[in-house]
């Protein structure tokens, strides 16, 4: 699993965030362009999906089933293989799933042993694939795993704006400038999909007394915030051996990110405003 | 093997003793009538469970522990008045369908 999720980091090394995002969009046409007449390329191009299954209701244990599917017939990416399993072969498969363009978040899963969220990862070429729940969290059943203790943590931040003072006029918005409205690109664009929680290691070692990258990510958001009155007591709350400094700059969480952001750099960001202490 | 109720119980069996007690005080805050509702059908599903289940099926003890720990976190708030549970078999639905 570590070794896949290393993989993915030297490929992401060369491809920039917009170029991820072009030629996904570009495969998506030629796809819709093929099954305007699936039948008259003739052949077929089988793709084996071995998916993780266990149901808390019968008393077996987890196990890999396979799924065979024609790719000619499918969507290009791993979430359109997903419902074609669930429509067509098996409707007790069990997954989340909601927008299938990755503004929701809900489809996190591990593919090959990497994170992502299955609606924009193509599906890998190659004559089988693994899908699995993401690591090192609860399954409740199939691909669908218990993000209780995740969000709990992301609530523990307090992700809202805190003031001392009202606005400067009454009942009207808090104005901030665009140059600091900027210090919030890479932060705001996280939808706590918990695909870079998942793999950092620190994480699964520590999910409960460490915050991990998902929610630190989003303290810094508000520790950066001009409009947040209350940095410095977010700091002092989140200024722990365990909750912060459980981060040993391992960055599986910005390889696995599936919105090209870097809570690894962002966690970087917080220890820096620290107060020293002797770290 | 200690009969239940002996001296020695597996960490696991700890759990389960100490989710059910937890279910029962937390019934303890509700009003009379849904204590005794709450009650009835907190110990018919522990009692059912320990029945039904394999002993050594870990997996799927740990699975109904962390259900149980959820259902009770949403017993305790004090919005919750009771709980209810549906039996629903795979003969009845089949029979319900047309």
């Amino acid at each position: 699993m570590a070794t896949g999720i290393l993989r993915r980091a030297i490929s992401r090394v060369s491809s920039t965030q917009a170029s991820k995002f072009v030629p996904l969009r570009f495969l998506a046409s030629e796809a819709e362009a093929q099954q305007v007449e699936p039948k008259a390329q003739g052949s077929t191009n089988l793709k084996t999906f071995s998916i993780y299954r266990w149901n808390p209701d019968k008393s077996g244990k987890p196990e890999l089933q396979n799924y065979q599917i024609d790719l000619k017939e499918c969507g290009p990416m791993v979430l359109d293989a997903l419902i074609k399993i669930k429509n067509e072969i098996d409707p007790t498969l069990t997954f989340r799933r909601s927008c299938r363009e990755g503004i929701c978040g809900s489809c996190a899963m591990n593919i090959d042993g990497c994170n992502g969220l299955a609606c924009l990862t193509k599906i890998p070429s190659g004559s089988s694939t693994m899908i699995t729940p993401l690591p090192h969290m609860y399954v409740i059943k199939d691909l669908v795993v218990d993000m209780t203790n995740f969000y709990n943590q992301y609530k523990s931040i307090e992700p809202w704006l805190k003031r001392k003072s009202p606005p400067s006029v009454p009942g009207k918005e808090v104005l901030q400038s665009k140059k600091d409205r900027a210090k919030l690109d890479g932060m705001y664009e996280c939808i706590l999909c918990a695909c870079c929680s998942t793999s950092c290691p620190s994480y699964w070692w520590n999910p409960e007394s460490y915050l991990g990258p998902a929610a630190l990510l989003h303290a810094n958001r508000w520790i950066m915030d001009s409009r947040d009155e209350y940095t410095e007591e977010r700091l002092e709350s989140i200024n722990d051996e365990f909750k912060l400094y459980r981060c040993h700059t391992i960055l599986n969480c910005a390889s696995a990110c599936p919105k090209g952001l870097n809570p690894g750099r962002q966690i970087q960001n917080i220890k820096k405003l620290q107060p020293s202490k002797g770290h | 093997m200690a009969p239940s109720g002996g001296p020695r119980l597996s960490g696991l069996q700890k759990q389960v003793l100490s989710l059910y007690r937890g279910f029962l005080r937390a019934a303890r805050l509700k009003s009379a009538e849904d204590r005794r509702r709450i009650e009835s059908t907190v110990s018919a599903e522990f009692r059912r469970n320990a029945k039904q289940i394999d002993h050594k099926n870990f997996l799927h003890i740990e699975y109904l522990l962390r259900r149980g720990k959820k259902q009770l976190d949403q017993l305790r708030s004090p919005d919750t008045i009771g709980l209810s549970s549906i039996n629903v078999t795979l003969s009845q639905t089949q029979r319900a369908e047309p």
